[in-house]
C-alpha cells in the first residue's frame, strides 16, 4: 500500500482526469447561461412585435393566433434547441372602479417547465388606473421552455425553468375588445 | 536472456521523467480544451454583439431616417448604415467587413411566417450575418468549415 501511494507514475493523467470534467461543466454552464439570456431577449422582442401587431389589427380571427404562434417561433429562433413555447394573448380593461379585468384570452402552443395554466402570470390581471374612463390593453405573454438541445437541459427541467416575456400595448381598434 | 528481462523490468520500474512524458501526452488535449473554451466564448460574444447591432440598426433606421424613407431602405443602404454605426457600438470586437445585412419587408405577420416579402410592407425584418473565424488548430477537421456563421433577426414595424 505504501509503495502504491509513493508511486508517482500517472499522477498528471489523474489530475487532468479530475479537472477536465470541472472545466467542461463550467464551459457548458456558460454556454447554457448565454443561450438563456439570448432566449430571454428574443422572447421579449417577439412579445413586443406581437403586442404591437395585435393592437393595430382592424379584424381578428382565430387563425391570427396560430399565425402569431408561428411568427413567435420564428422570432425566438430556437437554433435547433427544440424547446417548447406557449403564447397567451389577453385583452384587459383597466377601470378606476373595477381595476383590471380580463375581457378575453386566447392560448396557443405547448405547456412546459412552469408554463402551465395555473401560473399566476396567466390567471391574474395586473394593473390599475386613476381618473375616469376605461383603458383597453392587449397583453402578450410568451413562455419558452428550453428543450433538449440546450446543454444542461436535464438540470433546467429539474427546476422547471422557463423564460417569461410580456408586452402590453394600448388597443387601437374596437374589435379587440370583443373578438367574438 | 535473464539480464535482458532484468533490464526491461528496471526501465519499467524507473519513474524518473514520467511527469514530462505524461505532460507531453496531456498537453495537446489541454490546449485543445483551452482553445475550445476561447472559441466558444468568441462565438457567444459575436452572437450577443450581433443582436445588439441588429437592434441598434433597426432603431437607427426607424428614428433617424427622413419621414417615409425608413421603410424603403435596401439591404445595401442598411449595410452602409451599419458600417458607420458599428465602430461606436462594438469597437473592434466585430470586424465590420464580415458583416452582412438582409432587409425584407412584409405586409403582415402571416407573410413573415410564409416568407412572402413585399416591397410595400411596413413590417421590416433585419437579418444580420457574421462569420466568426475559429482559432482552434485543426478544427476544420472536426467542423466542416473554419468559420461559424452567426445570425441575428429583428422585426420592427416602421411607419404607423
Amino acid at each position: 500500500m505504501a509503495k502504491l501511494i509513493a508511486n508517482c507514475r500517472g499522477s498528471v493523467m489523474v489530475e487532468v482526469a479530475l479537472f477536465v470534467p470541472a472545466i467542461l461543466f463550467l464551459l457548458l454552464a456558460g454556454v447554457t447561461f448565454s443561450n438563456i439570456v439570448q432566449l430571454s431577449r428574443n422572447a421579449d422582442r417577439a412579445a413586443i412585435v406581437l403586442a404591437d401587431d395585435f393592437s393595430q389589427k382592424a379584424a381578428l380571427a382565430e387563425g391570427d393566433f396560430d399565425i402569431a404562434l408561428a411568427a413567435m417561433t420564428d422570432l425566438i429562433e430556437w437554433n435547433g434547441s427544440e424547446g417548447t413555447s406557449r403564447l397567451n394573448v389577453t385583452a384587459i380593461e383597466l377601470n378606476p372602479d373595477n381595476g383590471a379585468t380580463f375581457l378575453w384570452s386566447r392560448r396557443r402552443g405547448e405547456d412546459g417547465g412552469n408554463c402551465t395554466e395555473s401560473n399566476p402570470v396567466f390567471t391574474s390581471p395586473d394593473g390599475n388606473i386613476e381618473g375616469a374612463g376605461s383603458l383597453y390593453l392587449v397583453q402578450v405573454d410568451i413562455c419558452a421552455t428550453p428543450g433538449t438541445g440546450f446543454f444542461l437541459a436535464s438540470a433546467l427541467s429539474v427546476i422547471d425553468f422557463s423564460v417569461h416575456a410580456r408586452a402590453v400595448a394600448p388597443v387601437r381598434q374596437a374589435v379587440l375588445r370583443s373578438p367574438d | 536472456m535473464r539480464a535482458c528481462a532484468h533490464r526491461v523490468r528496471m526501465v519499467a520500474s524507473d519513474c524518473r521523467a514520467s511527469l514530462p512524458v505524461e505532460l507531453a501526452v496531456i498537453l495537446p488535449l489541454v490546449f485543445a480544451l483551452v482553445f475550445g473554451v476561447v472559441d466558444v466564448s468568441r462565438v457567444l460574444l459575436a452572437r450577443s454583439l450581433l443582436d445588439h447591432l441588429a437592434v441598434a440598426l433597426s432603431d437607427e433606421i426607424k428614428f433617424n431616417s427622413a419621414a417615409g424613407t425608413e421603410g424603403v431602405l435596401t439591404s445595401g443602404e442598411a449595410e452602409a448604415r451599419l458600417v458607420t454605426l458599428a465602430p461606436d457600438l462594438v469597437g473592434s470586437l466585430v470586424d465590420v467587413s464580415r458583416l452582412s445585412v438582409t432587409v425584407s419587408r412584409y405586409e403582415s405577420l402571416a407573410d413573415f411566417v410564409g416568407a412572402s416579402p413585399s416591397d410595400e410592407g411596413t413590417l421590416t425584418a433585419y437579418r444580420l450575418h457574421y462569420g466568426v473565424t475559429l482559432i482552434t488548430p485543426f478544427v476544420n477537421y472536426l467542423y466542416n468549415s473554419a468559420d461559424v456563421t452567426e445570425s441575428a433577426l429583428v422585426v420592427v414595424k416602421n411607419g404607423s
